[in-house]
């Protein structure tokens, strides 16, 4: 089947917008990433919007009424925290299907708001109807990974200021400001070892990706980024006991996205994962094979995970700074690593970097990981 | 964060008809496959004749936090934890009776009933926590 290419994005500073709605934020975003691609309106052939409901239903055909973008297929898509990770990937299939030559994937939410939700709300959920929280579970990961492998709330803070120090270099981050690794360990208790500077910000904003078959890519767009691969899954339900310092979801997704690319984690020259909390840095470089179990910490302290070290994880300051507005979040990983891998990153680029690696996982469903995981390679 | 709505299971799956009241986990009579809370279809074989399993008191605390800042008809702080039990299966609990400071993963812990946790309409969600092995018991 065809390849297929990102040849236009968009992207907002994530924050809190409590005076604009989520259209008036969102279509901005679309048009930045159409005029970008220098696509006309009605040569998209499909669309996908990842978004939890945060603005109700039909979330993209409101978003993209204003700009006339209408009368093609408009799916909107709940993934979680992955949701517009996966509208990235129904698009990427709609093109390698033959369905349509170009699509557009966007991603939407606006978490400051009554009523925002990002957990399962049916009473349904044994974990959170009982007073589990999305903080809280990232928690218990902590507590064991720290107590299996004797780990310091100092050193989880650590990455923290990692993110803070990139985050502060990044125009689109919610949050742009450094932290010292005393004001991390110093800040409000959410849900212990959790600290408010552990966890990302409670984020409003939009992201969008113009994505169209390789063999017209370089009409569009000079440095076109081709998706090598892409990967989606759920979590498994066990309702036994599951090691939660290695998530199997994660791994799982992660073993077919690098068989699919013929790559391995050491081929990739960047990463954009889903630190929502500071103990996600750990978990998911040991789950994508950048670590082995327990040794994330190293690489941290050495200075391989930030811009000049061995593996680049969260140039952009991640989730941590840049923020979570847990619709656009997937989309917004791959904007940040198109630009990267087409030397558009700025003060945050990582010099030479030709392959990039995308995750995004989330979903607080009991007995599951995580409800849904996506992942993408790109490369120049 | 709005009110959450009435779990289904208000009435907390244990015993009643017991002196020593015990959680319930299903069994199904098909696999042997083990499930809790409950469940009505076995996510193993999807067979519906299933039984059900009363639990012992007694399990391991896998791993633990303090919630500062949960659903507002929970009061903070809350200690909330992942039990696993010797018949397989793993419970997400509250734990009561201990210090941040005595808590630790692995640790053994035990089945107690304790006040109702009631929900923003006051209707009582939760009547069971697990506290460390030894204490109370």
């Amino acid at each position: 089947m065809r390849g297929v290419s990102i040849i236009g994005t968009g992207l907002m500073r994530f924050g809190k917008y409590l005076d604009k709605g989520l259209v008036d934020i969102a279509w901005p975003v679309v048009k930045q990433a159409i005029l970008e691609a220098g696509v006309k309106k009605e040569d998209i052939g499909s669309a996908f919007c990842g978004t939890v409901g945060s603005a109700g239903i039909m979330t993209g055909q409101s978003i993209l009424k204003p700009l006339g973008l209408t009368g093609m297929p408009i799916t909107n898509v709940e993934g979680a925290c992955s949701s517009s990770g996966i509208a990235v990937r129904l698009a990427w299939m709609a093109i390698k299907s033959g369905e349509c030559d170009i699509a557009l994937a966007i991603g939407a939410d606006k978490m400051n708001q009554s009523g925002a939700r990002h957990e399962p709300n049916h009473g349904e959920d044994w974990d959170m109807a009982y007073g589990l929280t999305m903080h809280g579970l990232y928690s218990m990961r902590a507590r064991r990974y720290m107590h299996d492998y004797g780990i310091s709330a100092e050193q989880l803070a650590q990455v923290s200021v990692k993110s803070h120090k990139l985050g502060a270099k990044n125009p689109n981050a919610h949050i742009q400001k450094e932290v010292s690794l005393e004001e991390v360990m110093s800040s409000r208790m959410i849900s212990d070892p959790l600290r408010l500077l552990h966890c990302c910000p409670v984020s409003d904003g939009a992201a969008a990706v113009v994505l169209c078959a390789d063999e017209i890519a370089k009409k569009y767009c000079d440095k076109p980024v081709k998706i090598i691969a892409s990967s989606q899954h759920s979590g498994k339900y066990m309702t036994g006991f599951r090691d939660m310092t290695m998530p199997e979801i994660t791994q799982r997704t992660a073993k077919e996205i690098y068989e699919k690319a013929g790559l391995g984690p050491e081929d990739i020259d960047l990463a954009e994962i889903h630190d929502a909390f500071t103990i996600n840095e750990f978990l998911y470089s040991d789950a994508l094979g950048f670590s082995k179990p327990g040794e994330a910490v190293k690489l941290l302290e050495d200075g391989e995970t930030t811009i000049g070290g061995k593996i680049p994880i969260n140039p952009s300051g991640g989730l941590l700074s840049r923020g979570h507005p847990i619709g656009p979040t997937g989309a917004a990983q791959i904007v940040e690593v198109t630009r990267q891998l087409q030397g558009r990153a700025g003060d945050l680029q990582v010099e030479g970097a030709k392959i990039g690696l995308t995750h995004v996982t989330g979903g607080g469903v009991a007995g599951l990981d995580h409800g849904a995981c996506t992942m993408h390679i790109l490369a120049i | 964060m709005p009110d959450m709505i009435l779990p289904p299971i208000s009435q907390g799956p244990y015993l009643t008809d017991e002196r020593q009241p015990r959680l319930l986990a299903s069994e199904c009579d098909d696999c042997s496959h083990r499930v809790f809370p409950p469940a009505s279809v076995c996510p193993q074989c999807n067979g519906e004749e299933i039984s059900t399993l009363p639990l012992g008191k007694d399990g391991l605390l896998y791993s633990y936090t303090i919630i500062h800042q949960g659903p507002k008809w929970i009061k903070p702080p809350y200690i909330v934890g992942y039990i696993d039990m010797p018949e397989g299966v793993r419970i997400f609990t509250h734990l009561t009776d201990m210090e941040p400071q005595d808590i630790s993963c692995d640790m053994p812990v035990s089945l107690r009933i304790t006040d109702p946790i009631l929900n923003g309409d006051g209707r009582e969600v939760l009547r069971f926590k697990f506290g460390p092995l030894n204490n109370g018991d």
